[in-house]
């Protein structure tokens, strides 16, 4: 998972807007949606078209296309009574299923919910439900533009503190991973694991990394050994560790 | 807490009104079941316990639930309720965090059901006394300025004597209490860590001495004491740091206040403690050599009868072994 957002939207005026205030540059004509992003990758921008079932397919591709962090979907309408809005609730008569997208405890931007059928909210529908197979529930917004205030609102700017809320929550997927991963890569250069002695590994390297200094699991990994004797001998250094609450 | 979940039957319950009240700020969106909110798959209970939300519910089924065996604290008929799931603290060995997939709290506003439920086993076991636990999915006081839990609770089981009430808390909100008489079939009852672990790994909860200074006054207004040694964390140093535990414990309340003081082992279920290492992967605790024995990851046997033994000692040099439990009640399902 890197730590970038994408935005889906199915809106062309919504996309300009998107795309001029983020500065996102288009970034090939060969796919089956135009994708647009900035240069340090942070932010994508996918175009769907608006149906929903297009806005399946524009949110499946654009998760296996940047492994995101956080996905948005933003739409406009007349029925926003706000300038911009996030949604709180969909009831999904056709499907019998409602759903209630997470809201930050912390958000300023007002809510509403929405109610089938019409077609915003099969397509709102169409997109969380699809996100919600990739990403927590905490990592999915959806936003609705009054349609009259797109020129003349600068909504991605007001969208983007609600992503930043959203994003400080989200960290921790990406905290320590690296390093266990690096341990992770190096043992496997070295050593031929069972998937069995695989997931032992993970473990122990989990504990080492919070309980051992590098140097003794450097130590450790280095050499010539078969891997069960690697193991036992993890284990065992971490059964030796002293454990202090200092 | 800027949402209110609210239960469509619950729309018209007086309490809930009350409940949303005091929150005046919070947006009401209306849910036909709270499971439709809550503990969803696609929810991720760290993330949602920086940011949660208040949902409001009836409980219908199951109010009143009898504890698993081995779980007690000297009488015959234990049971538990739970009016709220899940706390304001994030203690790192809490079940709950591997319970729930939603940090959100659930507070079950139809508490005259709850008695209902209550009186109906009082009288399934009169004339002996029963023993009620609440706090065992929640904190018992700590959401109580919102949920007026307490006062409702205290005018029933001051009515029925014969009827005990445990309120397993850490919180140092007990401003109720403190306003009227003192209760000898309720009981305050708190979990303590040594002072280093409980700043590591019980966080959001209100500091050592302030707890131990609290629990000083409430004693002192004659409310019996529940002190609860659960779980044993260990350290190298354990029993440096569990000796000045229990001698600060003693200094602060007087030992004639405490009902009881309990002592239980760190233990997870094997499924529950994989999903919350998932969770927290970097967390000091939880990454503590715990084994796995009979479908439960602890300390190995030795560590823990040799802080079971230990603290048990230590504590009778203060009170008389017939007020100290041993919690097990995993021994059943072993």
């Amino acid at each position: 998972m890197q730590n970038t957002v994408n935005y889906i939207v199915a809106d062309l005026e919504l996309a300009k807007h998107i795309r001029k205030n983020l500065h996102l540059k288009k970034q090939t004509d060969e796919t089956a949606f135009s994708v647009y992003s900035n240069k340090e990758k942070s932010r994508c921008l996918i175009i769907s078209e608006q149906q929903p079932e297009k806005i399946v397919a524009a949110t499946t591709y654009s998760y296996s296309l940047t492994k995101p962090c956080l996905m948005s979907y933003i739409d406009s309408s007349v029925l926003s009574l706000d300038k911009l809005c996030l949604v709180d609730l969909l009831e999904d008569r056709r499907k019998k299923k409602n759903y209630y997208p997470f809201i930050h405890h912390r958000c300023q931007l007002p809510s509403r919910g929405f109610k089938s059928p019409d077609q915003l909210t099969a397509k709102l529908s169409a997109f969380y439900e699809t996100a919600a197979n990739f990403l927590t529930q905490e990592a999915i917004s959806m936003a609705i533009a009054n349609v009259n205030d797109i020129e003349n609102f600068n909504l991605i700017k007001v969208i983007e503190t609600n992503i930043k809320l959203l994003a400080n929550l989200n960290t921790f997927e990406q905290q320590s991973k690296p390093v266990l991963e690096k341990y992770i890569q190096r043992c496997q250069r070295h050593y031929s694991f069972t998937q069995y002695q695989l997931i032992q590994l993970r473990y122990l390297l989990q504990r080492g990394i919070i309980h051992l200094p590098e140097q003794e699991i450097d130590e450790l990994l280095i050499g010539n050994k078969p891997t069960k004797l690697l193991l036992t001998q993890l284990e065992h250094k971490l059964e030796q560790t002293s454990y202090f609450w200092g | 807490m800027n949402l209110i979940y609210l239960e469509k039957n619950m729309l018209s319950h007086p309490r809930a009104a009350k409940i949303k009240q005091r929150l005046p700020h919070a947006k009401v969106i209306e849910c036909d079941h709270y499971s439709e909110v809550f503990n969803l798959k696609s929810q991720n209970f760290r993330i949602q316990k920086k940011s949660p939300q208040l949902i409001i519910a009836k409980k219908n089924n199951n109010l009143v639930l009898p504890t698993p065996e081995h779980f007690g604290i000297g009488g015959c008929h234990n049971y538990y309720f739970s009016h709220m799931l899940n706390c304001i603290y994030d203690c790192r060995y809490c079940f709950l965090q591997g319970m729930f997939a939603s940090a959100n709290y659930v507070v079950f506003a139809n508490f005259e059901d709850f008695i209902t439920a209550i009186e109906k086993v009082i009288r399934l076991h009169q004339p002996e006394p029963v023993y009620f636990f609440s706090g065992y999915d929640c904190d018992s006081l700590a959401l109580d300025k919102l949920t007026g839990f307490l006062e409702f609770f205290i005018e029933f089981f001051q009515a029925n004597k014969q009827a005990y009430l445990e309120l397993r808390t850490k919180s140092i909100n007990l401003a109720t209490l403190m306003k009227q008489p003192a209760l000898k079939n309720i009981i305050v009852a708190s979990s303590f860590t040594p002072k280093l672990i409980s700043a590591q790994v019980e966080h959001k909860v209100p500091d050592y001495a302030k707890r131990l200074n609290a629990y000083s006054k409430l004693a002192e207004a004659g409310w019996p004491i529940g002190i609860r040694l659960d779980p044993l964390i260990y350290a190298d140093n354990f029993a440096e740091l569990y000796t000045e535990l229990i001698h600060d414990i003693f200094s602060h309340i007087d030992r004639k206040s405490i009902h009881s003081i309990s002592i239980g082992p760190l233990r997870f279920p094997e499924k529950m403690y994989k999903r919350i290492l998932k969770l927290y992967p970097d967390d000091k605790l939880l990454t503590h050599p715990l084994t796995k024995r009979d479908h439960q990851f602890s300390y190995t046997a030795s560590i823990e009868q040799k802080m079971q033994h230990f603290v048990t000692n230590e504590l009778c040099k203060y009170i008389e072994s017939n007020s100290i439990f041993h919690c097990t009640p995993w021994l059943n399902s072993a």
